[in-house]
């Protein structure tokens, strides 16, 4: 028994408890190379231009698993808390991949991750123990918690303020997160700040009913008046962030904070998107030394 | 430094339309002044540069330092042997903030790309790029006047006679076209269409690329665009205030660069290879590594058939000669 897990979405924030989960389960799990350029391809042939680069990334590592598993795991994050939803591709995809392929395993997570999980481990082992302990023994894979990081003075600092499926893909965010690094920042992102800050409700972020909207939002807030620079990088085609990034962008510019935004697809041209960074870095440091 | 030599920098902008050059003296008085098309052929223009720079400097002047900007910085700062490679953002502002130390906005629209920077006190705090399309910028315009057989220095005058105001849609080029060819066809007159594109291009360029910037005077424009006078009274019109053309607006990012190999080669002797290299055979080629499923591309540049530079490569194990 194999089961495919895709390098994508939401295996950048719960890749480790599902790795254990089913190791514990004593399921193989495959996962699916990082993403290159013959893994989009796939993408872009099996889903409609209109959706945005995550949704086209994910469509292609499933089909690199396809042919290897007898299960592609593709669980839907449905809501968090309280009813915070995951953005309506996020949603819908599984339904979507469900269409041309049937091998899918498909928790349904609103709010509580044992019971969908607990069916997964059920369908595989037919052994309800099994399953049970094995869901136990992972869930400690779920506590997220961080301490504040170090702000310190003498180094440049720029946040990083987008989803952990971009960042933590290479082949979409290396280029910027290098470039920063090679000028000597020190990057920020939302991963590195605790659920306490994260899941702030409080103020605007109170109205953001979209859970990872929500955290992108806070960590720019938190971050905003502890750092140098914000750069918001966000895929062609992501509604929430379209807006979110609006709020962002005005906040930053009212408070007269360093902001540059980035918007990626799969056809964007490495060469503007380096022009538009060192651009950036330098005004940056050019504001770093007048203050 | 050598009392009989006069000093000059060079700064270089290659666009993807036209290659832009120009040498500066200390002071900053151009003392040579080029600008050519690209034609898709960056080394060929380069060297073109070259050649037509040298012939208006004298013998006496020596290139005390050498700066390129544009899109193909890179590959001019490596034929070149550039003392500084700098993106077209900052080199544009550095020479708008020279000549106009009091500029808030420069406006620079180009053959492929436009922009806005926004400087307070001299020093640029905020810009933005057009991203995905190019609409309104100068291969449209080009485009557009050799359809209507109208040479484009004469383009932006013809929108001066315009004696009616008449909309065209501006957010895309090809929509843009089709209102255009639909106005002309309803039979409204040339000048009252082509006002009409100015006015669109410059909506255009509000709306997205301007979009949410704090547009102050003194505002400049600069770039190939700025000498339709067409697009520029649509800016004051759009903007109701004065709009600065810039003596050399068409040369301001090659302006930037030399002034910025002045600043790298303060008290360092440059490392500019010459004007000879007019006459050195270069190659720039690409081929797609194989060696991960990245297939990452891969430009190289080779100086008399000897690979000078390599890029493209995530894993750098060809960009490390």
């Amino acid at each position: 028994m194999k089961v495919g897990i895709p390098r994508a979405l939401l295996y950048y924030r719960y890749g480790n408890f599902w790795n254990r989960f089913f190791s514990e389960l004593g399921v193989e799990v495959i996962l699916s190379p990082k993403t290159d350029k013959t893994i989009l391809e796939k993408g872009l042939g099996k889903v409609s231009s209109e959706v945005c680069l995550p949704i086209k990334v994910i469509c292609g590592h499933i089909e690199e698993l396809k042919d290897k598993v007898d299960f592609v795991f593709l669980p839907r994050l449905v809501y968090l808390g309280d009813k915070l939803y995951a953005c309506p591709k996020m949603i819908g995809i599984v339904d979507i991949v469900g269409l041309n392929f049937s091998a899918l395993l498909r928790p349904k997570i609103k709010n509580d991750f044992f019971l969908p999980h607990f069916q997964v481990g059920l369908a595989l082992t037919h052994n309800p123990m099994k399953s049970f302990l094995a869901y136990q023994r992972a869930k400690e894979e779920l506590k997220f918690s961080k301490t504040i990081p170090d702000f310190p003075s003498d180094q440049p600092k720029i946040g990083l303020i987008s989803h952990f499926y971009n960042l933590g893909d290479d082949f979409i965010a290396h280029d910027i997160i290098a470039t920063f690094r090679k000028n000597g920042f020190l990057i920020y992102t939302k991963e590195d700040l605790p659920p306490t800050i994260l899941e702030n409700s409080k103020g605007f972020a109170g109205k953001i009913r979209w859970i990872y909207e929500r955290e992108l939002y806070n960590a720019f807030n938190y971050y905003l008046d502890k750092i140098d620079g914000i750069c918001n990088i966000i895929s062609f085609g992501c509604g929430p962030d379209s807006l979110v990034g609006e709020i962002m962008a005005d906040k930053a510019k009212t408070l007269n904070r360093p902001f540059l935004q980035l918007i990626i697809d799969e056809h964007t041209g490495r060469a503007g998107l380096i022009t538009r960074l060192e651009a950036f870095i330098e005004l940056v440091k050019k504001r770093i030394v007048a203050n | 430094m050598n009392e009989v030599d006069n000093v000059g920098y060079l700064g270089i902008d290659v666009g993807s339309i036209s290659t832009k050059g120009v040498v500066i003296d200390k002071d900053f008085r151009i003392i040579a002044k080029t600008y050519l098309r690209t034609q898709g052929q960056p080394i060929q223009s380069i060297k073109e540069l070259l050649t037509k720079l040298s012939s208006q400097v004298d013998r006496k002047t020596k290139i005390f330092g050498a700066g390129t900007t544009g899109s193909a910085r890179r590959l001019a700062g490596i034929m070149l042997q550039a003392d500084i490679v700098k993106n077209e953002i900052i080199a544009h502002a550095i020479a708008a903030s020279y000549f106009h130390p009091d500029a808030s906005t420069v406006i620079e629209i180009g053959g492929q790309d436009s922009k806005i920077i926004i400087l307070r006190d001299g020093i640029p705090v905020d810009f933005a790029m057009n991203t995905v399309c190019a609409a309104g910028t100068g291969s449209f315009l080009d485009h557009q006047a050799t359809r209507l057989g109208i040479p484009i220095e004469e383009f932006g005058g013809r929108a001066l006679q315009a004696k009616n105001r008449v909309n065209i849609a501006g957010r895309c080029t090809v929509f843009a076209e089709s209102d255009m060819i639909h106005k002309a066809q309803l039979g409204i007159a040339t000048e009252d269409i082509i006002s009409g594109l100015c006015d669109a291009i410059v909506r255009n360029y509000l709306n997205a690329v301007a979009k949410g910037k704090e547009i102050k005077p003194l505002i400049l424009f600069q770039g190939g665009v700025a000498a339709n006078i067409g697009v520029r009274k649509a800016f004051e019109r759009a903007l109701e205030q004065e709009i600065i053309v810039p003596d050399h607006f068409l040369v301001m990012g090659a302006i930037g660069a030399a002034i910025l190999a002045q600043e790298a080669t303060d008290s360092k002797k440059t490392r500019f290879a010459g004007f000879e290299i007019a006459d050195i055979p270069f190659q720039s080629r690409a081929f797609e590594c194989e060696g991960c499923p990245n297939r990452c591309e891969v430009i190289e540049t080779l100086k008399e058939e000897v690979i000078i530079d390599r890029y493209g490569d995530r894993c750098g194990k060809w960009s490390e000669l």
